[in-house]
């Protein structure tokens, strides 16, 4: 089945987008811009099959992202289908002032402050150490090996505060701009900057001391 | 020089004549004598043009030696400058991440991303808005006395109970609470408050009015508010972890 999509409907030269319906589960739509996706899940006829786009497209990244947070596998799971079905309940209302990829990190980032808040409630409740809770979780890995240098930087991000290892971990591993950090997390690039900082120095200190 | 002349003045006969053998003349009129003229006229201009074309002072544009031999190569740095301002500012920060590689060494299940599937009709309680609640300070407090106060009596009960042919309640005022404290799942926490404790492989005993007089009172004592809110923080928890 073939639709034509005019995305542009005199605003611009008006263009057309072929999409092949029967194409999209098999090749996916990553390719496809965020405003093309966001166009065709407007539609109701295509509203499914463009939200699949859009997990395929972000899933990754977004898994990361959490998992780098939360450590589990599992909670990264529960974490993500939540994320993606607030992002289906929220689309239709989203801002287009901002890109999909920064308001999708925000919300990922939100679930990823709420879990580690309830969780801490609960290492409260039973008087644990919720810090260790994740320590723990990182050497339950069956790969887990104490003289590595890369496991060793684990726990030693674990020790961080939260929105500082989130801000230590989009710079270090997803290399993000701070502009673009600033915009995820709603901080300013000069606090941020000194975030990192402070983290890239409490971690070596780990790592040469422990 | 006269051969030419005669070559020119034949071939303008010619063409005077083909024009002549033609139905309808063409409206234009030349010059007379134009086509004598014309050749001579030209080339009399080059010379001149020649001149004025040598006068003109054209700028040389110069290009750095190698500019083109090296313009990928200065391209691809600007492309990888950010990426360099990275590791620059992080080994002027920490040199020691110079020695960690920044492979991530979680594994995923396999096949994970490919049959990745959300459940957007999943319920709403599951979907709903989380909010990021500010916790005060005095509210933490009353949190953890509530909780502290709770798995106290929980102990004491426990205490009380499997001590009771003894008599010596004294003993009761050295109990290492925090010890105990950890012994107790909050499984055990949860079902107890819940009011449907079963005795598990815990020390714990099922508490009655006998065994410890004023642990209603004590409970009672705890503010409902308080007491609600921990309840369904715990069940939350608990529903999450079971997938509901």
């Amino acid at each position: 089945m073939l639709l034509i999509f005019n995305l542009n409907k005199a605003i611009k030269p008006p263009y057309c987008l072929k999409v092949y319906l029967s194409d999209i589960p098999k090749k996916g739509c990553m390719h496809l811009e965020d405003r093309e996706l966001l166009d065709l899940f407007g539609d109701s006829s295509t509203k499914e099959l463009a939200f699949t786009a859009i997990i395929k497209k972000f899933q990754e990244r977004l898994y990361w992202h959490i998992r780098k947070m939360v450590i589990s596998h599992d909670d990264t799971n529960d974490m993500l289908q939540n994320v993606f079905i607030k992002v289906w309940k929220g689309l239709e209302n989203f801002r287009e002032d901002s890109q999909l990829y920064t308001w999708l990190y925000r919300i990922a980032t939100n679930e990823c402050l709420t879990f580690l808040e309830q969780r801490k409630k609960k290492a409260t409740m039973s008087l644990e150490d919720d810090e260790n809770g994740l320590s723990n979780t990182i050497k339950a890995d069956k790969n887990f090996d104490a003289n590595k240098l890369e496991w060793k930087l684990q726990l030693a991000i674990q020790k961080l505060p939260e929105r500082q290892r989130l801000v230590f971990n989009l710079r270090y591993y997803d290399a993000m701009p701070y502009e673009k950090m600033s915009k995820i997390l709603e901080t300013s690039e000069g606090a941020l900057k000194a975030s990192y900082h402070h983290a890239a120095k409490k971690i070596e200190q780990y790592i040469l001391n422990d | 020089m006269m051969e030419m002349e005669n070559s020119r003045t034949i071939l303008y006969k010619n063409l005077r004549a083909e024009e002549q053998r033609r139905d309808v003349p063409l409206p234009y009129v030349v010059p007379e004598g134009y086509f004598d003229s014309v050749s001579a006229d030209i080339i009399n201009k080059i010379p001149k043009e020649k001149v004025l074309l040598t006068d003109i002072k054209i700028p040389r544009f110069d290009v750095p030696e190698d500019y083109f031999n090296d313009l990928s190569d200065n391209i691809l740095s600007s492309i990888n400058k950010q990426q360099n301002n990275i590791e620059e500012e992080l080994a002027s920060i920490a040199p020691v991440f110079n020695t960690i590689s920044k492979q991530l060494l979680y594994q995923v299940p396999e096949g994970y991303f490919e049959n990745l599937q959300v459940d957007n009709k999943k319920s709403v309680e599951v979907a709903k808005e989380t909010k990021v609640v500010s916790i005060t300070k005095r509210i933490i407090w009353l949190r953890v006395a509530v909780a502290a106060s709770i798995i106290g009596l929980l102990v004491l009960g426990a205490s009380i109970s499997s001590n009771k042919n003894s008599e010596n309640y004294a003993s009761y005022k050295n109990v290492d609470l925090k010890n105990s404290v950890k012994k107790v799942s909050d499984e055990d926490l949860e079902k107890y408050l819940n009011n449907d404790y079963i005795a598990s492989n815990n020390d714990m005993i099922i508490l009655d009015d006998g065994d410890a007089p004023d642990v209603k009172q004590k409970i009672q004592a705890v503010p409902d508010e308080d007491l609600s809110q921990y309840l369904q923080e715990t069940r939350t928890s608990k529903n999450r972890k079971k997938g509901i």
